[in-house]
């Protein structure tokens, strides 16, 4: 066990009175991989923002070195040797991977002249501490989400840290990606590195970390060696209750919904059939770049189909656009859903409404009371949690905005709902809602349709699985499948893939 | 689509600011700012200015920008004049019955080519998405430079004197002149279309996130088009006034109301990177430019330092603004 090197003793930090941390307590040791868990809104950000500067703790004591430290800024706790790496990096993407990493180091040194030799020098030597592989000449922007988090733990590894922490890293990564990282991470732990990260995927840290904290509503819930937690303790501890993972198994049923048949795309799917019948929740996954998100956006007009068909309720339709799908009422839940999904500066009404207006249209004017009304409602049986159906959506939490953007295309009364990552950034809590939210839609006859790169959620909720994999269905299941035997079919030696 | 709260405090600042002006002027020239002489030269000018601020604003609640107001303006002015001058030429008389038919005539073309240069600046912002600002700048330079090659450089004048009578006569036996009723017609169109129709709904979704528009499946090509179209058809009804106000139709009229549109709509709450902003801020805003412009008549304050003022007025708001979003993005951060 390593010595410590950040000790925290009741912090706690309130913002207009408000306790977002209610006395906390932590210790990260040298060469020790320490995980911070909690669902949404316990304060991890907060306890993250603590340690490196950002924000002074209302009351509580931090020690770096044995040290007690007295209003911190982020400028001392760099100096001690704190790297935070948050979730958006914080990399310029017209830049190289070389001038990325190296920038930090030339503006502490002061350089007036710009040596490329040397950048590529110290990108070269950061990338070997880690076991990174980058084109040091490769523009940010062309990089994956995976090739800008290593640069951006290369420029932290240039500065030498003691303490590295990691915000949410594996948000937007593949499961390959994932392992990769980790490996990368163990690497760093033996060189006597202490290690704080923030994740909530307890699958995804059990092989590597060394030590859990959960926290819960600014509370410390539990602390101990990982090998003292299990799946039902952990979602125990993250949420206060228990969840019963059954899985989702409808009655067969033979009443067809959709059916797609031998529909390609050059370069994007191909061959790719499949049918849907009523109660059916269809999953598909497979690695990025796979063609998964191509083939759910075939069915939403965005990466049409050149040929085959597409059988929706026994009619042929062609989905050449958005609004061919919105026409013949499909709805579609966007990866990334508060960019494509969401106004977020517009009160919940307004995004419940959005793609329904026409329902709303009379003579003179549109039906406002109506748009309330049916917000109302939804927010009801969505469970959405807010003050009213009239405050911005950017005040509400990752799983009840999620929740809008469902309630946006309920509110059209699909027959057909295409959901990417249905569930990404969300705690375990919100998570098992918008399952059941999918459940019950499956129920009552819409089609769902789901990419997913959490295996969990397939496997759980999922009773059909299609695995993709370059570009063509390697696997057609009705759900006998375990994950184990997913992953490896996704994993299965690609040497193609190791070279990209 | 509106926090009351904060639409409230911009009422508040906005009135506080009239307020303001009327107390320097009570003090720096008394005697001339409050009388009914200059009334009633007030209620003529704004109206002019007042309607292409309203495309302005809903081009900008939409995400963009329409600088080429002023050569829609112009272009559909001198239409106007054209049209007019062919069915009744210069010198001539027509029957009442006629010279109505005539300005009707007249103002739908006008109308017309407004509409026109309208979808044109919104298909090539909504179908090939360049930005608004460089395709309506340089469309402003297209139409500016459409009425020169039209014209040939100098003034087209010799209107009829009832087309005169649009922009300078008043309402029989009292001292409301017609364009006040118009900006009143046009006032209730915009705050129609922008808060009771489908069409002011999608403006307001595409101002705030045009991705999410088209996820939504909202034709946001449609939207554009249309939205630009309005503007065009407001900056036609414009080009109908100062022409007549003016009694010429020619490239040069107006070229300062680019900026003073675009600082009205910016200090009436309509904010610069779109989603926000509604009539009830910006129509103040039309009231408080046109007593700051009044008052600096009034002081013998020449056009070329109006223009500075504008300038530096416009810079301020938009710091102003920034400043305001600053804070409360910090506040949303610590919550």
């Amino acid at each position: 066990m390593g010595e410590v090197f950040v000790e925290l003793k009741g912090i706690k930090k309130a913002y207009e009175g408000v306790y977002a941390l209610k006395g906390i307590d932590l210790a990260l040791r040298k060469g020790e991989i320490h995980c911070l868990a909690g669902g949404n809104g316990c304060g991890k950000s907060t306890l993250i923002k603590t340690i490196s500067g950002v924000h002074e703790p209302t009351a509580g004591e931090i020690y770096i070195d044995g040290q007690q430290m007295n209003h911190m800024k982020p400028l001392d706790a760099i100096e001690k040797g704190i790297q935070v790496i948050y979730q958006d990096f914080a990399v310029f993407p017209n830049l190289t991977v070389a001038e990325n990493i190296a920038l930090n180091t030339e503006i502490k040194d002061r350089t007036k002249v710009v040596s490329y030799k040397r950048m590529r020098e110290l990108a070269g030597k950061a990338m070997a501490q880690i076991g990174a592989d980058l084109n040091p000449d490769a523009r940010l922007e062309d990089l994956s989400v995976a090739g800008k988090q290593m640069v951006a733990l290369c420029r932290a590894i240039i500065n030498n840290p003691k303490l590295l922490i990691l915000d949410e890293p594996t948000t937007a990564l593949t499961a390959k990606e994932v392992q990769k990282l980790w490996g990368v991470l163990r690497n760093l732990r033996e060189q006597n590195i202490a290690i704080l990260l923030v994740d909530h995927k307890f699958d995804e840290i059990r092989p590597l970390v060394d030590r859990l904290t959960i926290l819960r509503n600014g509370e410390f819930v539990s602390s101990g060696l990982i090998s003292e937690y299990g799946h039902v303790r952990f979602q125990k501890d993250m949420t206060g209750h228990d969840f019963s993972t059954e899985k989702y198994r409808p009655e067969p049923s033979d009443e067809p919904i959709l059916s797609v048949e031998h529909i390609s795309s050059k370069g994007n799917y191909e061959d790719i059939s499949f049918a849907l019948s009523k109660g059916d929740v269809l999953g598909i996954t497979g690695l990025l770049g796979s063609g998964r998100n191509e083939i759910a956006e075939a069915l939403f007009g965005l990466c049409p189909a050149e040929s085959g068909k597409i059988v929706l309720h026994g009619k042929e339709v062609k989905l050449k656009s958005i609004k061919d799908a919105v026409k013949h009422e499909i709805g579609f839940v966007p990866e990334d859903r508060l960019t494509e999904g969401l106004f977020t500066a517009l009160p919940i009404t307004d995004n419940t409404v959005a793609s329904s207006l026409k329902k709303y249209v009379r003579a003179f004017g549109l039906k406002s009371f109506e748009m309330g009304e049916n917000t109302k409602t939804w927010m009801k049986r969505l469970g959405v949690v807010a003050v009213s159906k009239d405050v911005p959506v950017s005040s509400l939490s990752g799983g009840n905005a999620q929740k809008v953007v469902l309630g946006k295309w309920l509110n059209t009364n699909p027959k057909l709902l295409v959901l990417v990552g249905p569930s990404v950034g969300m705690d375990v809590g919100a998570k098992a809602e918008i399952h059941a939210i999918l459940r019950d839609l499956a129920q009552t006859g819409v089609g769902v349709v789901m990419v997913t790169d959490d295996l969990s959620e397939l496997v759980e909720n999922c009773n059909r699985i299609l695995i993709v994999k370059d570009h063509k269905i390697i696997k057609s299941s009705d759900n006998s499948l375990s994950k184990k035997e997913i992953e490896a079919l996704l994993m299965g030696s690609d040497q193609k893939e190791e070279e990209a | 689509m509106k926090n009351p709260l904060a639409r409230n405090k911009q009422v508040g600042t906005l009135i506080a600011l009239m307020a303001l002006v009327c107390v320097l002027m009570l003090i720096f020239c008394p005697g001339s700012y409050f009388t009914a002489k200059n009334a009633k030269s007030m209620l003529f000018q704004f109206p002019e200015y007042g309607i292409l601020a309203f495309g302005m604003m809903l081009c900008m609640i939409a995400g963009g920008i329409d600088l080429s107001l002023v050569g829609i303006m112009n272009l559909s002015g001198l239409t106007a004049a054209l049209i007019l001058l062919a069915l009744i030429p210069e010198g001539t008389e027509a029957s009442a019955e006629f010279t109505a038919v005539a300005l009707i005539v007249s103002s739908v073309a006008a109308l017309l080519v407004g509409a026109l240069c309208g979808l044109f600046n919104g298909f090539l912002i909504g179908y090939f998405g360049i930005p608004a600002m460089l395709v309506t700048l340089c469309s402003l330079q297209l139409f500016t430079g459409l009425v020169y090659g039209i014209t040939g450089g100098p003034a087209v004048t010799g209107m009829c004197d009832a087309f005169k009578e649009i922009a300078n006569g008043t309402i029989a036996g009292t001292f409301v002149p017609y364009v006040l009723p118009i900006f009143v017609i046009v006032l209730l169109v915009v705050a129609f279309i922008l808060h009771k129709t489908k069409l002011g709904r999608e403006i307001y979704y595409l101002g705030t996130n045009r991705k999410a528009s088209v996820f939504s499946g909202i034709n946001t090509l449609k939207t554009s088009m249309l939205t630009y179209m309005t503007s065009g058809i407001l900056g036609g009804v414009s080009g109908i006034l100062i022409t007549s106000h003016l009694n010429a139709a020619k490239s040069s009229n107006g070229t300062s109301y680019t900026l003073l549109t675009i600082l009205i709509v910016v200090l009436g709450g309509v904010h610069p990177d779109g989603g926000k902003g509604d009539v009830v801020g910006v129509t103040l805003s039309v009231l408080l430019m046109q007593m700051i412009s009044n008052a600096f008549t009034l002081l013998h304050i020449s056009q070329d330092v109006k223009n500075f003022a504008n300038g530096a007025l416009l810079i301020l708001v938009l710091v102003c603004v920034m400043l305001i979003r600053k804070v409360e993005e910090k506040k949303k951060a610590q919550q």
